[in-house]
């Protein structure tokens, strides 16, 4: 449904055609040279996936067979760099709804449970973290003099509080406008997401990012095989290439299905409130109406849909 | 009674829909009120704790009774050998209230005369899985927030029904602080990083932290 609104979308462009007949022919050279026959110099796939991979077009202007056909694809290589099977799926954004985040910071103990459970979910690799819960001054703001690699016996530690900060899903959001070949957009459900396989590594986003919230593989994702969440999707948690950029996305692999993200699964001191921005009843929406909350960096006018409040 | 007379001229007038919720909110107040006149002092019937926010979004709290660490009261106590007077307990029982200032004391929220269940402040009869409501006596705001998801956590999707925890889940009645705890492991330096000091703004590279 999703699929037919932006397959609408695309242009009658030349340079469609051209593409999509270069693919046809590559898959046809391919499957006349053996399908299922992998190659190192393939990358070690088979040719004809090699080739599909080549020409894959952006997840926007994908028919639903692309779409099937890449899913399946993306498949087969995580079994064959990982040595583990998983399901990748596709999940468009749900029609009525905008998600937000709002972090109790009174309660943010600065355990780190959140950090955790998105990497184990999200299938980081080992140097990067979509959470950095920052150890601040009691009374400061100053993110400068914040600390993210802070190591104590016990937390919460006197003296300090605890501000987890994570991509904030701007309604306005630079990292878009900075990328020059659109692998990056907001979704209608006002998650910021990335096409792994249409990012060319540029990392102008991650300039462009005024919350450090982006990351980019500057390896191969060092995934062991009994660590690798086998729930994926193609927008959210799969294992990514080299050479991308990345982020958090709200676990769109769980949130669009109607679960909560990882991250507030395991926040043990329910800190943590997510929700539908558009349903007045929501828990979010108490929290926006009642409470006096901030956003980071607001007068950047990056609009977040990222809330942080007290009880105080 | 007379206090009862009147709460009853003000029901028969009630008429519209809204009204009948309110004639059963006032006949609960009734309830609560007005028996100890009526019976007596000492002997007490409690009334049924009413929804505190009828305007708050549905939710069902996950029940904890079913845990093995509960423990029913009843397992020793028999009905009516509770000794009422205010005294320091030793065995079986938890030996310091570490919660309003060393005020309370067990019958303070468990009932004596009904020993599985607690009591509300206005004597209403609370089973263990609605303690939530025991707590609102003292700390309302928060027991609002909680109501409303402001405070406390949702353990089921953001769309399905809304399954909350109860307040008994991280906070311990006896000592509700909660206790500091061991953090997960640091994060670690991104690849070409190296790992610096917080140095004052002045002197302090952005690449290098």
């Amino acid at each position: 449904m999703a699929r037919d609104k932006y397959t609408k979308k695309m242009p009658d462009a030349v340079d469609y055609y051209r593409r999509s007949f270069l693919k046809r022919l590559g898959v046809t050279t391919a499957a006349a040279v053996g399908a299922t026959y992998a190659h190192g110099a393939w990358g070690g796939k088979s040719l004809a996936d090699a080739f599909s991979d080549f020409f894959q077009q952006h997840y926007q202007r994908m028919t639903a067979e692309e779409l099937q056909e890449t899913l399946s694809r993306i498949e087969r290589k995580a079994q064959q760099q990982y040595g583990t099977g998983i399901t990748c799926t596709d999940t468009p954004p749900l029609e009525g709804v905008v998600f937000g985040y709002a972090i109790n910071i009174s309660k943010c103990k600065g355990y780190r449970d959140c950090v955790e459970a998105c990497a184990e979910e999200n299938n980081l690799p080992s140097d990067i973290r979509y959470i950095h819960v920052l150890e601040m001054d009691e009374g400061s703001m100053n993110l400068e003099l914040a600390d993210r690699y802070y190591e104590h016996e016990t937390v919460p530690v006197e003296g300090k509080y605890y501000l987890p900060v994570q991509c904030m899903q701007c309604d306005n959001p630079p990292c878009v406008k900075a990328c020059p070949v659109e692998a990056t957009w907001m979704d209608s459900d006002g998650i910021v997401v990335v096409d792994y396989d249409w990012c060319i590594g540029c990392r102008y986003c991650m300039a462009a990012c005024p919350y450090s919230a982006r990351f980019f593989n500057w390896t191969r994702p060092d995934l062991p095989a009994d660590r690798i969440n086998p729930d994926t999707n193609y927008i959210g948690n799969r294992p990514r290439p080299v050479g991308v950029v990345e982020k958090c996305h709200f676990c769109t692999q769980r949130t669009r299905k109607g679960r909560q993200p990882a991250c507030q699964e395991a926040c043990p001191t329910g800190a943590r409130i997510f929700g539908n921005l558009l349903d007045p009843n929501s828990e979010i929406r108490y929290v926006l109406e009642n409470k006096a909350v901030f956003r980071l960096k607001e007068d950047l006018g990056t609009e977040p849909k990222f809330w942080y409040f007290s009880d105080r | 009674m007379i206090i009862t007379s009147c709460y009853i001229t003000s029901i028969k007038n009630a008429e519209s829909a809204e009204g009948g919720r309110i004639v059963l909110r006032l006949l609960s107040m009734i309830v609560a009120v007005a028996t100890p006149c009526i019976i007596g002092a000492g002997e007490s019937d409690p009334g049924q704790p009413g929804q505190r926010y009828p305007e708050a979004p549905e939710f069902t709290v996950q029940p904890r009774k079913d845990k093995p660490k509960f423990d029913d009261c009843s397992r020793c106590h028999e009905e009516g050998d509770t000794d009422p007077e205010p005294r320091r307990l030793k065995t079986r029982h938890v030996r310091e209230i570490d919660h309003g200032g060393n005020r309370f004391w067990c019958l303070t929220c468990h009932d004596g005369d009904n020993i599985d269940y607690l009591r509300t402040s206005s004597n209403e009869n609370v089973d263990f899985d609605e303690s939530y409501l025991i707590c609102g006596s003292c700390h309302a705001d928060r027991q609002k927030d909680w109501y409303f998801g402001g405070h406390g956590k949702r353990v089921s999707g953001w769309q399905d029904e809304r399954v909350i925890l109860a307040c008994t889940e991280c906070h311990d009645p006896h000592k509700p602080a909660v206790k500091p705890r061991q953090p997960r492991p640091q994060p670690p330096v991104r690849i070409g990083l190296e790992r610096q000091e917080n140095h004052p703004p002045a002197t302090s590279r952005a690449w290098n932290r």
